[in-house]
C-alpha cells in the first residue's frame, strides 16, 4: 500500500525552515560556544567556567522544568517566581528557627510539602472553579508574595542557618556544586516523567486536544493540579537552593528573577528538535543558550544591556520557527 | 434536467476546469503523481477513490491552499496559477473543504460574509436579510447570530455549503460535504446542486457514499495512487468498472454476515433513559449483539449513544454494565466498565493535531504497554509493535507510526481514531458513524472488526448516518422517531427501506413497549 508511494517520492530538497526549527537553538548554542572560546579562550573555555555556567543556571533549569511540565498541558505558570522567594526563605528561616524540632531535613520537606499544597490550591483554582491559569497563578502570585513579605516583616534570615541547608548551595562532589547535582536530578526524573510515563503521555494528549483526552478516559482536573504541584515543588526547591547559594533568606526579589527567564528557557525548547511541544531536553539547551549568553558576553565585558536585547532577539526567532513549524506539522 | 445538461455540455466544449499532469510531493510521499481531471461547465462531476488517493490534495491545488510542486490547471482555457484561496475565489473556484472551513469563534452570519467582498461597508439589516435567506435555501432554521462553534456537526455543515452554493461560482467543489449530514439534508443538498447545476455551474463532488454519488453526478473520475484511472459518462451503467478502478488489484472483503440469533447473556442494559430528546428508554445489548440505534438526526439515537460513552450526562436513568451500574456522565468511569466508544467528530473529539500516528493510537490504551501499575512506565518497543500492528489490519496509509496524524487523509484519520480502541479488549463498543470519510475497502473491513468483536464476546451498540449499513452488520436494529423508540428489526428484517420507513413515519401510535425490546 504506502510502498508504492513512498518509492515514488523523490528525495525532497533541502527543507530549510524545517531544519533550522529543528536544528537552530543547538545550533546556535554551538556556534555561541565556538564563538565565545574564539574570542575569549583563556577566560571562557575551560573546564572550570562551564561548570561555573552549569551552577549559573541551576536555577533557572529547576524553576524552567517544572514550568515545562504545566506548559505541556497548557497551563501557564506565573506564579513560580512568587513561590521559589517563599520557599527559599521559609526554608531557611525555619531551618534556623528549627520550627518542628524535626531538624533540617524535616524543615525541608515541610516546605516541599507546602509546595504541594500551593500547587494544589492553583489546580483546583483553575479546574474547578473554572479560572484560566495564566490569571490564577498571577493572582496566587501576588497573594504569596503578600505573605512572604508579612510574615518577614521585611527582615532577611542570615543567622543560624543549618549546614545541611546551606549545603544544598554550597556543598561540592569532586569538582561539581550541589545545584549542578540537584538540576540534573530534577530534569532526569522529569524527562522520565514526561517521555516514558502513562501520566506524561496524558498531559501532552490534554495539551493537544483537552475533549478527546477526556473522552478517551484522561482525567483533566487531576492533571491540572499534579503539574501544578509538580511546578511549585520545583520552585521551592530553585528558591531554596538560590537562598542557600547565598546563604540568606530574602523574602522578596529571589524568583522574580528567573519567571520570565524559565518562560524564555521553555519557549526556545519548544523550538527545538520537536517544534510546536514542550519538553525538558529542549527546556536544557534553552536554559544552555541562556547561560552562555550571559557568561559569555559578561566575560566579553560587554555591557548588562546587551544581554536582555540578545535574549530577547533569540527568543523571538525560536517562537516563530516553532510556531510557523507546528503549524506545517498540523498540515495548515 | 438531464437533457438541460448535455445541452451546456455541447455549448461549452471548453473544460470549467482542466488539471494536467499535477505533482504534489510531501516529504517522503507522492500525493499526486501526475494526475489529470476535467470539469465540463453545468456538469456534476465525481471524484473518486480510496483513502490517502489525492483527491483533496487535487482540490487544495485547484483551492489555492497548496501550491503544487509541478503541473498546470486551466480554468476555462486559461492556464493560472493560484497563490491563495482568494485567487481561486477571485476565478470563480469555491470549495468546502474536508475539514471545515468555517471560523468557530464567529457568528454565522459574519462567516457568511466571510471573503464576500462586495463590499466594504456592511449594512446590517441588508445582510442580515441576506444571509437568512441563504439559510432558508439550505432548510437552516438558525439565528445568523449563533456561533459556528456551537453548532452541531450537521448544522456546521450544512453552514458550509449555504456559503459554497452562494457564491455564484462557475465551479463549486465539495470534499466530503455529506459526512456529517443526514439523510434528509443530503436530500436538500442534492437538490440545491441539481437546480444551480441546470444553470450551468459545474460541480465537483467528491464522496466514499457510492450510492449517493451514483444517484448525484453526470460524470466520475477515479483517481488511485495520485493518477488518474479513468473518467465514465453515464456512471451508473459503469458501476462495476468504477468500483474496480477504485479498489484496484486489492481484493475487497465481503463483509460478513451477522451470526444470527446467537447470542449470550445481557451486557449493557439501558433503563428509564431520559436524555433529550427521548423521555424513557430502555434496551438491552448482549454478548456476541450488535445493536443498531437508528433514527433521523435528532431522533434521539445518537443521543442514547454518547450516554452510553460517558460524553453526556442524561436527566435521569441508569446504565448497567454486566448488572453493575455506571456513573454516567463520565466517560472514564464508562471506559473503566468495560464500554469503548469511536465518537462521531474526529477533529473534536478524538484526534490530537499535530501528534504522530503512534501518539494518537495509544492514548486510550496505554495499560498494555506499562511495565507496572504503580510507576505507569510505559514500554516504547511493545507500544510500536502492537501501533504498528493496529496501523496494519487497518489499512492505514502512512509513511509510518511517527507521521504526523494531521497530514494524514481524512479517512486515514478515521482508521486511526478506529485503531485506538482495537488495542485492548472491551466488554462493549459503541461506534458512532465509524465509517465516515472511509473508502469502501476500509468499511469492509471495519464492519468485520465490529462483527469480529461481537463474536469475541462483546456487545456493540452502531449507530450510522447511511440507514444501509444497518444491516451489514447489526443483529438487531431499534429505530427512533422523535425520542420513541418506535421498531425493532431482527435478523432479515433490517432492510434500508424498512428503516427508513419507520424514522420518517412511525407505525401508527405504537411505542415500543420495553418488554419487547428487552426480550
Ligand atoms: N500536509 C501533508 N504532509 C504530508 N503528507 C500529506 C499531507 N497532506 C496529505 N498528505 C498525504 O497525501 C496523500 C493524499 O492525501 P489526500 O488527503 O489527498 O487523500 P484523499 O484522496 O483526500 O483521501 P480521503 O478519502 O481519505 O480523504 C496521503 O497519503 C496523505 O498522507
Ligand atoms: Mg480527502
Amino acid at each position: 500500500m504506502s510502498a508504492s508511494v513512498a518509492a515514488a517520492a523523490p528525495k525532497s530538497r533541502l527543507d530549510v525552515v524545517g531544519l533550522l526549527s529543528r536544528w537552530g537553538t543547538i545550533a546556535s548554542l554551538v556556534l555561541l560556544v565556538v564563538f565565545f572560546s574564539l574570542k575569549e579562550d583563556d577566560a571562557f573555555a575551560n573546564s572550570r567556567n562551564f561548570i561555573n555556567i552549569l551552577n549559573q543556571v541551576s536555577i533557572l533549569a529547576i524553576l524552567a522544568a517544572g514550568l515545562t511540565v504545566c506548559l505541556t498541558m497548557g497551563l501557564f505558570d506565573l506564579s513560580i517566581g512568587s513561590i521559589a522567594t517563599l520557599g527559599g526563605y521559609l526554608a531557611l528561616r525555619w531551618g534556623a528557627e528549627d520550627k518542628f524540632g524535626l531538624g533540617p531535613y524535616g524543615v525541608l520537606l515541610i516546605v516541599l510539602l507546602a509546595a504541594v499544597v500551593i500547587g494544589v490550591a492553583n489546580g483546583v483554582i483553575v479546574s474547578y472553579l473554572g479560572v484560566s491559569a495564566f490569571i490564577a497563578t498571577l493572582a496566587t502570585a501576588s497573594i504569596l508574595d503578600g505573605i512572604a513579605l508579612g510574615y518577614s516583616d521585611t527582615a532577611t534570615v542570615q543567622v543560624g542557618i543549618p549546614f545541611q541547608i546551606l549545603d544544598l548551595g554550597q556543598a561540592k562532589f569532586g569538582p561539581i556544586p550541589s545545584p549542578v547535582v540537584i538540576m540534573a536530578v530534577v530534569m532526569l526524573v522529569l524527562w522520565f516523567f514526561l517521555e516514558r510515563t502513562q501520566m506524561g503521555r496524558h498531559m501532552y494528549a490534554i495539551g493537544g486536544n483537552p475533549t478527546a483526552a477526556r473522552l478517551a478516559g484522561v482525567r483533566i482536573k487531576y492533571y491540572a493540579i499534579l503539574a501544578l504541584s509538580i511546578s511549585a515543588v520545583c520552585a521551592v526547591l530553585g528558591g531554596t537552593v538560590a537562598d542557600a547559594i547565598i546563604g540568606a533568606g530574602r523574602p522578596y526579589g529571589v524568583g522574580s528573577v528567573y519567571l520570565l527567564d524559565a518562560f524564555a528557557a521553555a519557549f526556545i525548547g519548544a523550538a527545538t528538535l520537536r517544534p510546536g511541544r514542550f519538553h525538558i531536553l529542549g527546556t536544557l539547551v534553552g536554559v544552555l543558550l541562556l547561560g552562555v549568553i550571559n557568561n559569555g558576553l559578561s566575560i566579553m565585558g560587554a555591557e548588562t544591556f546587551w544581554q536582555y536585547i540578545v535574549k530577547g532577539a533569540i527568543l523571538i526567532v525560536a517562537v516563530f520557527l516553532s510556531g510557523t513549524v507546528s503549524l506545517r506539522r498540523q498540515g495548515v | 434536467m438531464d437533457d438541460t445538461v448535455g445541452d451546456l455540455d455541447a455549448a461549452a466544449a471548453v473544460p470549467v476546469l482542466d488539471v494536467r499532469d499535477l505533482v504534489k510531493d510531501y516529504p517522503g510521499q507522492r500525493a499526486l503523481d501526475g494526475a489529470a481531471f476535467e470539469v465540463r461547465q453545468g456538469e456534476i462531476h465525481g471524484l473518486l477513490g480510496e483513502n490517502g488517493a489525492g483527491k483533496s490534495t487535487l482540490i487544495k491545488c485547484v483551492g489555492g491552499v497548496v501550491r503544487p510542486t509541478s503541473g498546470e490547471i486551466r480554468v476555462v482555457g486559461q492556464e493560472v496559477t493560484l497563490r491563495s484561496a482568494k485567487d481561486a475565489h477571485a476565478l470563480g473556484i469555491s470549495i468546502i473543504h474536508q475539514q471545515s472551513n468555517l471560523v468557530g469563534s464567529l457568528s454565522i452570519a459574519d462567516n457568511l460574509a466571510v471573503g464576500d467582498s462586495s463590499s466594504l461597508l456592511v449594512h446590517p439589516r441588508a445582510e442580515r436579510r441576506r444571509v437568512r435567506e441563504m439559510l432558508d435555501e439550505v432548510g437552516l432554521d438558525l439565528d445568523p447570530r449563533v456561533l459556528v462553534a456551537s453548532l452541531r456537526p450537521h448544522e456546521s455543515a450544512m453552514v458550509a455549503v449555504a456559503k459554497a452554493l452562494h457564491s455564484h461560482a462557475k465551479l463549486v467543489i465539495l470534499d466530503e460535504p455529506t459526512t456529517a449530514l443526514s439523510a434528509e439534508e443530503t436530500d436538500i443538498l442534492f437538490g440545491q446542486i441539481r437546480s444551480l447545476a441546470s444553470r450551468g455551474t459545474a460541480f465537483v463532488y467528491v464522496s466514499h457514499r457510492l450510492g449517493e454519488v451514483f444517484r448525484l453526478v453526470d460524470r466520475v473520475t477515479v483517481l488511485r495512487s495520485g493518477r488518474r484511472i479513468g473518467t465514465w459518462d453515464a456512471p451508473a451503467e459503469n458501476q462495476p468498472a468504477i468500483l474496480d478502478a477504485i479498489v484496484g488489484d486489492k481484493v475487497p472483503q465481503r463483509a460478513e454476515q451477522s451470526n444470527g440469533p446467537d447470542r449470550g447473556r445481557p451486557l449493557i442494559e439501558v433503563r428509564n433513559l431520559a436524555v433529550e430528546p427521548c423521555a424513557d428508554v430502555a434496551f438491552v445489548a448482549h454478548e456476541r449483539e450488535v445493536v443498531g440505534l437508528a433514527g433521523l438526526t435528532g431522533s434521539g439515537a445518537e443521543e442514547v449513544a454518547s450516554v452510553l460513552s460517558g460524553a453526556v450526562r442524561p436527566a435521569s436513568g441508569a446504565v448497567l454494565v454486566r448488572g453493575e451500574e455506571v456513573r454516567l456522565g463520565l466517560p472514564r468511569r464508562a471506559i473503566r466498565a468495560g464500554i469503548a466508544t469511536i465518537p462521531k467528530d474526529r477533529h473534536r473529539e478524538a484526534l490530537l493535531p499535530g501528534f504522530s500516528i503512534r501518539e494518537n493510537i495509544s492514548l486510550a490504551s496505554s495499560g498494555r504497554f506499562l511495565t507496572d501499575p504503580v510507576s505507569r512506565t510505559v514500554r516504547p518497543d511493545r507500544e510500536r509493535r502492537a501501533v504498528t500492528e493496529a496501523m496494519q489490519s487497518l489499512r492505514v496509509k502512512a509513511t509510518g507510526p511517527q507521521q504526523s496524524v494531521s497530514t494524514l487523509s481524512g479517512g486515514n484519520q478515521q482508521k486511526v481514531v478506529i485503531a485506538r480502541w482495537l488495542l485492548e479488549d472491551f466488554a462493549g463498543y459503541v461506534f458512532i458513524d465509524p465509517c465516515a470519510g472511509v473508502d469502501i475497502g476500509a468499511k469492509a473491513e471495519i464492519y468485520n472488526i465490529i462483527r469480529a468483536r461481537a463474536r469475541a464476546g462483546a456487545a456493540v451498540v452502531f449507530t450510522s448516518s447511511e440507514p444501509e449499513e444497518y444491516q451489514r452488520v447489526c443483529d438487531r436494529v431499534l429505530v427512533f422517531h422523535q425520542g420513541r423508540m418506535v421498531a425493532e428489526l431482527v435478523g432479515p428484517e433490517i432492510e434500508e427501506n424498512a428503516i427508513v420507513r419507520s424514522s420518517l413515519e412511525p407505525p401508527a401510535q405504537h411505542t415500543l413497549n420495553q418488554k419487547e425490546a428487552v426480550s
